[in-house]
């Protein structure tokens, strides 16, 4: 019900700071008064059901949605104001490709690299569609590729500007095999380089695995917070059943 | 219903404005010389089109408003004030072909003020239909208030292009108001009803705004309903 | 912000060599607005001659409210429209970049289309064809300024494209009357054309930095 910020929060300020977070699409209010801070190098993983509040927020911390009342913080920089440097940080993965059918492989990627002004940037994409397994595909439009390849350029086109926070929105639903492995690595990665992630996701399972910490969200508001390290995967999940069943 | 003092002395002021218009439009005023009692319709055409034009500014004034600082009252207004506007605008082009079929034997000349009354209600039309189109709130306020903008800014532009235009492409007939040569009486007459329009669109306004803000609390009302359900 | 203009419009020039739909949906439908006009108006030489200049921007007009659909409906697959709100890059420099994109696009059909122009309607379009390039130049960037603006909002709205002419076309009256006025000129009339292109420069200053200065407003949520 009332969200429970954790006593064990590092001295040092949160990287991530939301407050008194409320947005509403109209008369439907998509979040109450949100409060939640993460540290930095932190997995957070955010589950609920559907209409919680889940994508609206990760949409608000990438700066996408800008219009709502209450505060975001990202590295002590306001995200209403997100400029440039801030905005570079963020990295974004959605089940939506982001990418244009009708450029190729390569294209897509330097698009991206140029507007996210990577330095060294033919060095990277080459490096980057090696990564993902598409060396053979980099002069094919994206429309020629098979739904497995563009999800795998999809990661590309992410992590192309190295971020330093990641945001994933249910990144897991409807990858390929070799999709998964891919983005199970990069996110392994990402922890061991000390980089903060935030992920909703539906899949408790696969949400489990990195996190440092587990939220639920419901309807607009933290309902619990858990640390996945001190307690087991079944006693959440038999909590979690506990609140969605209210 | 009572409780409004503030509204129902304004309508009462506009209905005792407007019993004076009529009567010095019908009754008190001079016929025009050449035109005949035709004529009269101008007393009703040129401040309908000048409080169309003022609704206008205010849609321009509020949507900017409304662009640097997000206050929903102001779109309200905004969206109020376009939906009058486009009213008083229609009865412009409503009057002049009465007008102007008796008095000139034409129906419509792409005359300038009343082709730039014509282009002025499209553009403002076309902005109640883009807020008709848009269902998220937030998102019909933010565009609308930036076509309001652009369609005002617009305004100057529009009209001296179609003047230009018509001195370049000059019609036979001359159409429009003579606001030069009138005699008092005709002038205090046409003051007269330029005070009545006005008086009435700020009623409107407020009866609008108001049925705005019932609808909103209907719809709080609603949702509170539905949650504890 | 001058990565952002370049960017984009490479971005929509390469999309738009590949697919060239933009360019032929807007060719052929000009094209056909300037055949229906023989058709249904059946003209001898010279009323030809004299209504010419108004032929073709309506041509050009219709013609350009369909490459402006396609610079932003291009976005909506997979949500590319987020790629953009995510891009650490001025807004204005999108807007601009999409707006030279559109200009470009539009022009490359307004000069194809001139010469069939010329023999359709018997005209000399070679008598002041530098002022005539001007016009053109002039009068798309105008189209193309509020175009691209409103182009963005129709493309978040339930009538989609359907929408973008009914809020477009009054906004652009200014361009069109003083577009056919100046382009009358250029093909032989017997006017002075200098208030028109005057107002078309002004025109084309202030769209373009008042839809620079709320792009922003239209791409955020």
């Amino acid at each position: 019900m009332s969200d429970k910020m954790s006593d064990k929060m590092p001295a040092d300020a949160p990287l991530l700071l939301a407050r008194d977070l409320t947005k509403t699409f109209g008369r439907f209010t998509a979040l109450r008064s949100l409060s939640l801070a993460v540290p930095e190098g932190e997995f957070l993983t955010i589950v609920g059901r559907n209409g919680a509040g889940k994508t609206t927020f990760l949409k608000i911390v990438s700066s996408i949605v800008r219009s709502y009342t209450g505060d975001v913080l990202l590295g002590g920089r306001n995200l209403k104001d997100a400029d440039e440097d801030t905005r570079r940080k963020i990295g974004f993965v959605s089940h939506e490709s982001l990418l244009y059918k009708d450029l190729t492989v390569r294209d897509n990627l330097s698009y991206y690299a140029r507007m996210y002004g990577v330095p060294d940037r033919d060095r990277k994409i080459d490096e980057m569609i090696r990564r993902v397994g598409l060396d053979a595909k980099s002069s094919v439009l994206v429309s020629a590729l098979s739904r497995g390849m563009k999800q795998r350029l999809s990661l590309a086109r992410a992590f192309i500007h190295e971020p330093s926070v990641l945001l994933l929105d249910e990144p897991f639903t409807g990858l390929d095999e070799r999709a998964s492995g891919i983005l199970e690595e990069v996110l392994a990665e990402f922890k061991r380089s000390r980089g903060t992630v935030i992920m909703v996701t539906h899949d408790i399972d696969r949400g489990w695995t990195h996190a440092d910490r587990v939220v639920v969200f419901e309807r607009g508001t933290v309902a619990k917070e858990i640390s996945a390290r001190e307690t087991s995967l079944g006693a959440f999940k038999d909590e979690y059943r506990r609140i969605l069943g209210n | 219903m009572a409780r409004d003092r503030c509204g129902v002395l304004l309508v009462g002021l506009t209905l005792v404005s407007m019993i004076a218009s009529l009567y010095m439009t019908f009754l008190w005023a001079p016929t025009e010389r050449t035109m005949g009692d035709v004529q009269r319709i101008f007393y009703f055409h040129v401040p309908s089109a000048w409080v169309a034009f003022f609704a206008f500014l205010l849609v321009f004034v509020f949507s900017l408003a409304y662009l640097v600082r997000r206050n929903k009252r102001w779109d309200n207004i905004s969206a109020a004030s376009a939906e009058i506007g486009v009213l008083f605008c229609t009865l412009v082009l409503i009057t002049g072909p009465i007008w102007a079929k008796p008095a000139w034997g034409v129906w419509w000349t792409w005359d300038a003020r009343l082709t730039l009354t014509l282009v002025l209600w499209l553009i403002y039309v076309a902005y109640l239909m883009l807020r008709h189109y848009m269902p998220d709130p937030e998102r019909r306020a933010t565009f609308s208030a930036v076509l309001g903008v652009v369609g005002f800014i617009d305004v100057p532009l529009v009209y001296f292009s179609i003047r230009w235009w018509r001195t370049q492409h000059p019609q036979p007939v001359m159409s429009g108001g003579e606001s030069s040569g009138l005699e008092p009486p005709m002038l205090a007459t046409l003051l007269v009803c330029l005070g009545t329009f006005t008086l009435l669109f700020f009623a409107l306004l407020r009866i609008r705004l108001r049925l705005q803000r019932l609808r909103e609390e209907a719809d709080e009302i609603q949702d509170r309903l539905e949650q504890t359900a | 912000m001058w990565r952002a203009i370049t960017t984009i419009l490479w971005k929509d020039l390469k999309i738009e060599l590949q697919t060239k739909e933009a360019f032929s949906a807007s060719f052929v439908f000009s094209l056909m607005v300037l055949v229906i006009f023989n058709f249904t108006l059946d003209l001898t030489t010279e009323e030809a001659m004299k209504m010419g200049a108004g032929f073709l921007w309506i041509a050009f007009a219709f013609g350009g409210v369909l490459a402006l659909n396609r610079s932003f409906a291009l976005e909506r697959d997979e949500n590319c429209v987020q790629g953009l709100q995510l891009i650490p890059v001025d807004r204005g420099g999108i807007y601009l970049g999409k707006c030279i994109a559109n200009t470009i696009s539009m022009l490359i059909t307004e000069i194809i289309l001139l010469p069939l122009f010329a023999v359709f309607f018997n005209i000399d379009i070679t008598e002041r064809l530098p002022y005539l390039l001007a016009v053109l130049v002039l009068g798309t960037v105008g189209f193309s300024s509020v175009g691209t603006l409103i182009s963005a909002m129709a493309v978040h709205t339930r009538m989609r494209e359907v929408i973008l002419p009914i809020l477009l076309l009054p906004i652009t009256v200014p361009v069109l009357i003083a577009a056919v006025e100046a382009t009358a000129y250029a093909l032989g009339a017997d006017t002075d054309p200098s208030f028109w292109m005057r107002l078309l420069v002004i025109y084309d200053v202030i769209f373009v930095t008042v839809s620079f200065l709320t792009f922003g407003h239209i791409l955020q949520e």
